[in-house]
């Protein structure tokens, strides 16, 4: 009984280190991602990255003229049919050339990731 | 999910220095993000491929106007239709690729405007004049021109 409960903390203990470095192996490539796009503006702050099969993620944000702190999260479903993104909530449709942006910047990201993140750890 | 570098106290090379001390957990973890990466692209592709297919048959079209067959249907039916006399579309024939077509389309829609609603219902009738037919003839291939230049659109354009 007593080692039924050790080995059950264990495995929860191991459960939740793996999903401790998933997340921070998913910070670091968001950082590389935000890379990809080119220079962030002055005080802006940029990340793009995969989060499952289906979705990718680009969020920016930026001071504008007025000293106003901006943000833009745009979320990409990958779907079947398509894809159409939501941005801060309202969906839209994906053009021809945005997506093919996207699958261009997608592949840079694993790329990037892969060099720079994965060959180290791996 | 927003990521919070301040928030999160996250550094690269704290990250990878933190990774040693999980041992064999590492290459389960980075093997599920390479699935995931992978799979993620394979779908990105696959749903990319009908937009790189219409981007690419729209720069041939661009590059070369003359080999499109909507051009050629579209500078053809203005062709017609300017040897009925439409003195405004004489212009039309020399245009060099479908978007300028396009425009001239449009200017002539607005030109044959006032006489194509009655004409749309009955555009065969016998009893029309001269001048009604030619009238009649023009309209179709406008909309011939019209239905072109939306099929070109369709792929792109």
């Amino acid at each position: 009984m007593f080692k039924k409960i050790i080995n059950g903390l264990t495995a929860q203990k191991d459960e939740q280190r793996k999903a401790d470095l998933y997340r921070k192996l998913l910070r670091h490539e968001a950082k590389i991602g935000g890379e990809v796009f080119g220079p962030v503006r002055p005080g802006g702050r940029r990340e793009f990255f995969c989060l499952d099969e289906h979705t990718w993620v680009w969020h920016e944000e930026w001071v504008d003229e007025n000293g106003q702190h901006q943000y833009v999260t745009t979320r990409y479903d990958v779907r079947p049919g398509g894809i159409v993104k939501s941005q801060n909530g309202l969906y839209k449709p994906v053009g021809d050339q945005e997506t093919m942006n996207l699958l261009h910047a997608a592949e840079q990201y694993r790329k990037r990731v892969k060099d720079e993140l994965y060959s180290f750890v791996a | 999910m927003i990521l919070d570098q301040e928030r999160d106290g996250f550094q690269p090379a704290k990250a990878l220095s933190e990774i040693g001390p999980f041992g064999g957990g590492i290459s389960e973890v980075l093997g599920t993000r390479d699935i995931v990466l992978d799979s993620s692209l394979f779908e990105l592709r696959k749903s990319a491929e009908p937009a790189r297919q219409r981007l690419e048959a729209a720069r041939r079209a661009k590059e070369q106007p003359n080999d499109s067959p909507h051009y050629a249907a579209a500078t053809a039916a203005i062709e017609r239709h300017a040897r009925l006399g439409g003195s405004a579309y004489t212009t039309v024939a020399t245009a060099e690729h479908l978007g300028e077509a396009r425009q001239m389309e449009a200017d002539a829609r607005q030109f044959d405007a006032p006489i194509a609603p009655e004409l749309q219902t009955q555009p065969t009738e016998p009893v029309l004049s001269d001048t009604e037919r030619k009238a009649a003839e023009a309209l179709q291939l406008i909309d011939d021109i019209h239905n072109s230049t939306d099929e070109q659109y369709a792929l792109g354009a």
